[in-house]
């Protein structure tokens, strides 16, 4: 008895182990990861939106008027909200988890370069769904810079254009149809999707630590590495396609919109609250709690940092209108396009794997 | 009995229990070291050839490119070549389209040097930083080679002073970049492409290519499964020199890299037969990935781990070993270039792999130590004592299963 209560015993505690090897697969460390979550949820990514929905709000009050009464005053202020708007974008556009990755809301907000002759046609048509994917590059902020920037040659033909009820029922579905995304993903943050993403704090290619992290790395990579400055520039081919600079119409907006990006980018990795300049738990905290360091035994968050920082100076260097300067000094580019690939390279590599975040991303084999 | 029955089958339990809980620690298995050791019940043919339908299924170019661009840029480095600094890392790090290289097919390429380096899945795919900092010391060299060694190629060289030994031409430590680039690359790109990358786990492993292989699932447009194009790849990193015959590679002819290296080491009496072993492994394991024989591809592939990093190990150790008699002797011409040789294979000891552990020999940060100890004040004038040669020397072959004295030779 005394031999089966030993053996029982012994049995338990070898089940315990593997229980524990269990439970470690959830946590991995001793960081946590639910207050990382809450802090995203609660100080960033939820005020981000609400901020965003704020200026479309803004944005539809003007467009509104503007399409109602299609005078200068009313196409400048248009104008300006046009660019608070997208500006407020750049802040939520790496937040493409729950109802925004459901909606597509990136896709549809803004693809570019624009199809302007499909906008055309659609204007002439008066008859268009934006909700089907064959319509993502005729709307968003790219089609609003269009129709406000670029539609004609001077204000005074814009202006002009506008006596067309099919020109102002178009900047009203537009608006409309962004404003509705934002609000829709807004309304899940608040209700029910934010219990849901902290509460989702363990290990695995689906849980929220995981997961908002990819989606981090990924925007950082594709939408503000490649789509802003890589594709623009022709950084593969060597054969630049200024013309897919972001906010192309409008031109002279395009550096504000990209250091905005990368500012937020940074500050969603130093966990800074959004319009305040306190830092709460963050992948940088992260890492300095597990006192990460790099092959040359410096701080790895450190080390993000400043390569971030590099890349904030350089940008803010180069000149508004990035259509022109590509033109002129392409060169300028390839050194910021290098700059921004040191940032993804070590965020892809050291990072997730300091972190234990798997990728679920798939480089292709250069060879 | 019933009692002892419980007992037993809780005893059964409980292994398979402890079984599950320490699946992760089992021991490494045995290496195997010669090819001879291994049972083989498939054809392997005499020369590296292997077709399908008649058509070869062998393909290596990008290798070949690789290897032509980087013999280049080692005659970039001669003194008067006349290349800028900018000129040399621009063909180091070519893109396509530029005119880095004397021929039109390197320049037309879109391969480069720089990009592989350090650039293995399995060493590196989790490590931008060191990737890095290894490609950073690597332009380094050819930077300095132009900045410290170029300008000072007409004055004579002395501790502490940059200039020419000989026909040799060295830093103000002795050391002859164009070397350490050579010697470096030799790891940084060969021995980490081929035992980290292309023979490495996540590739070797990777389940879907794999099934490729299994079905015969062709890669579009070629003749070869992806798997065979990969064990390709880093046979061609080896045996891809364009002046060498990738079917029988015997003569080492134009190569300045690992296959020049594994001839010397096979041309000492203490080592010879690792070319054959290491060509009859390359041949083994294609043959075996062709007859769907993985298990015996991994063993060839440990073969190859522990020969090729021989290589590398008895290298170090031999040029370390040659310095120390050249400085006693002051023949500080042969003695600054040998100790050169040396510096760039302890330098590439980081890439090696032991097939008992999976990881390299040596360490980055073990490496930049026995590097660091290399450099220290007037670097390879002050190590004329042969303290620090023998200390290095032993601290590697000891790792090894040769000893000092017989790589010396």
């Amino acid at each position: 008895m005394i031999k089966n209560s030993f053996l029982i015993l012994l049995f338990s505690l070898c089940i315990a182990s593997c229980m524990t090897d269990a439970d470690e697969q959830c946590t991995t460390d001793d960081f946590d990861r639910g207050a990382m979550l809450n802090n995203w949820a609660e100080n960033i990514i939820i005020p981000a939106y609400e901020n965003y929905t704020n200026k479309l709000e803004d944005l539809k009050i003007d467009l509104v008027a503007f399409s109602d009464t299609p005078n200068q005053t009313n196409l400048d202020k248009a104008r300006t909200s046009w660019l608070g708007a997208y500006i407020a974008w750049q802040k939520v556009a790496l937040f493409q988890i729950g109802k925004a990755e459901v909606l597509r809301l990136r896709d549809y907000t803004n693809t570019y370069p624009l199809d302007a002759v499909g906008v055309e046609n659609n204007i002439a048509s008066d008859s268009y769904d934006l909700s089907l994917s064959t319509e993502m590059d005729k709307q968003g902020f790219p089609a609003l810079d269009y129709l406000l920037n670029g539609v004609k040659d001077s204000d005074l033909e814009i202006l002009n254009i506008y006596d067309n009820t099919s020109y102002t029922n178009y900047l009203r579905a537009v608006v409309t149809r962004l404003e509705d995304m934002a609000l829709s993903v807004l309304q899940d943050w608040k209700t029910s999707y934010k219990s849901i993403f902290v509460t989702n704090e363990c290990s695995s290619a689906t849980a929220s630590v995981d997961k908002l992290t990819n989606d981090f790395i990924f925007n950082f990579e594709k939408h503000i590495r490649v789509a802003k400055i890589g594709k623009p520039i022709g950084f593969f081919t060597n054969t630049p396609v200024p013309e897919a600079v972001e906010a192309f119409y409008k031109k002279d907006v395009s550096k504000e919109l990209f250091v905005v990006a990368i500012q937020a980018s940074r500050d969603f990795f130093a966990g800074k609250h959004f319009n305040s300049n306190t830092e709460g738990i963050s992948l940088k905290s992260y890492l300095t709690d597990l006192n990460i360091q790099t092959v040359t035994e410096k701080s790895l968050s450190v080390e993000i940092l400043e390569r971030m920082d590099k890349a904030l100076s350089t940008a803010n260097g180069l000149e508004d209108n990035f259509y022109n300067q590509i033109i002129a000094d392409r060169d300028a580019f390839v050194v910021m396009r290098n700059e921004l690939h040191s940032v993804v390279e070590v965020l892809k590599t050291n990072m997730i794997a300091a972190l234990k975040i798997k990728a679920d991303f798939n480089d292709t084999d250069g060879d | 009995m019933k009692k002892y029955l419980l007992n037993t089958s809780m005893l059964f339990v409980m292994s398979t229990t402890f079984l599950a809980c320490n699946e992760e620690d089992s021991p490494v298995n045995l290496s195997k070291k010669n090819v001879n050791d291994i049972d083989v019940e498939f054809n392997v043919p005499s020369t590296y050839v292997f077709e399908r339908d008649g058509v070869s299924t062998v393909s290596f170019g990008g290798q070949t490119t690789r290897l032509s661009m980087a013999k280049e840029i080692l005659g970039y480095l001669a003194v008067d070549s006349g290349k800028s600094e900018q000129a040399l890392e621009a063909a180091f790090a070519h893109t396509a389209g530029a005119n880095d290289f004397s021929s039109t097919e390197l320049n037309e390429s879109s391969k480069s040097v720089k990009s592989k380096v350090a650039a293995s899945d399995d060493l590196f795919g989790d490590d931008a930083l060191a990737k890095e900092a290894i490609q950073a010391l690597m332009s380094g060299f050819l930077k300095k080679q132009v900045t410290e060694v170029a300008p000072n190629s007409l004055i004579e060289a002395a501790p502490g002073v940059a200039g020419f030994v000989g026909s040799r031409y060295v830093s103000a430590k002795g050391l002859e970049y164009n070397q350490a680039f050579n010697k470096g690359l030799i790891g940084a790109l060969i021995v980490d492409q081929v035992l980290n990358n292309y023979l490495g786990d996540n590739r070797i492993s990777n389940e879907s290519y794999i099934a490729d292989n299994t079905t015969e699932t062709l890669e579009s447009g070629k003749n070869y499964t992806k798997y065979e194009h990969h064990f390709d790849e880093a046979y061609g990193y080896v045996y891809g020199d364009a002046t060498v015959d990738g079917e029988s590679p015997i003569t080492t002819e134009g190569d300045k890299f690992l296959f020049k290296y594994i001839a010397k080491v096979n041309g000492d009496s203490d080592f010879s037969g690792i070319q054959d072993q290491i060509f009859k492994a390359f041949k083994l394991g294609r043959s075996a990935v062709v007859a769907n024989e993985y298990d015996v591809l991994r063993d060839a592939i440990e073969i190859l781990q522990y020969q090729i990093s021989k290589v590398i190990g008895v290298r170090a150790v031999h040029y370390l070993q040659a310095g120390k008699e050249d400085l006693a002797s002051k023949a500080y011409a042969s003695a600054l270039h040998g100790l050169s040789e040396g510096y760039g294979f302890i330098y590439s000891l980081q890439f090696t792999r032991n097939p008992k552990t999976d990881a390299p020999y040596f360490t980055f940060a073990e490496v930049n130590a026995m590097i660091a100890k290399l450099e220290k004040g007037n670097g390879f004038w002050d190590l004329a004592d042969g303290v620090v040669l023998d200390e290095i020397s032993n601290q590697i072959s000891a790792k090894f299963d040769f000893t000092t004295a017989q790589a010396a030779e």
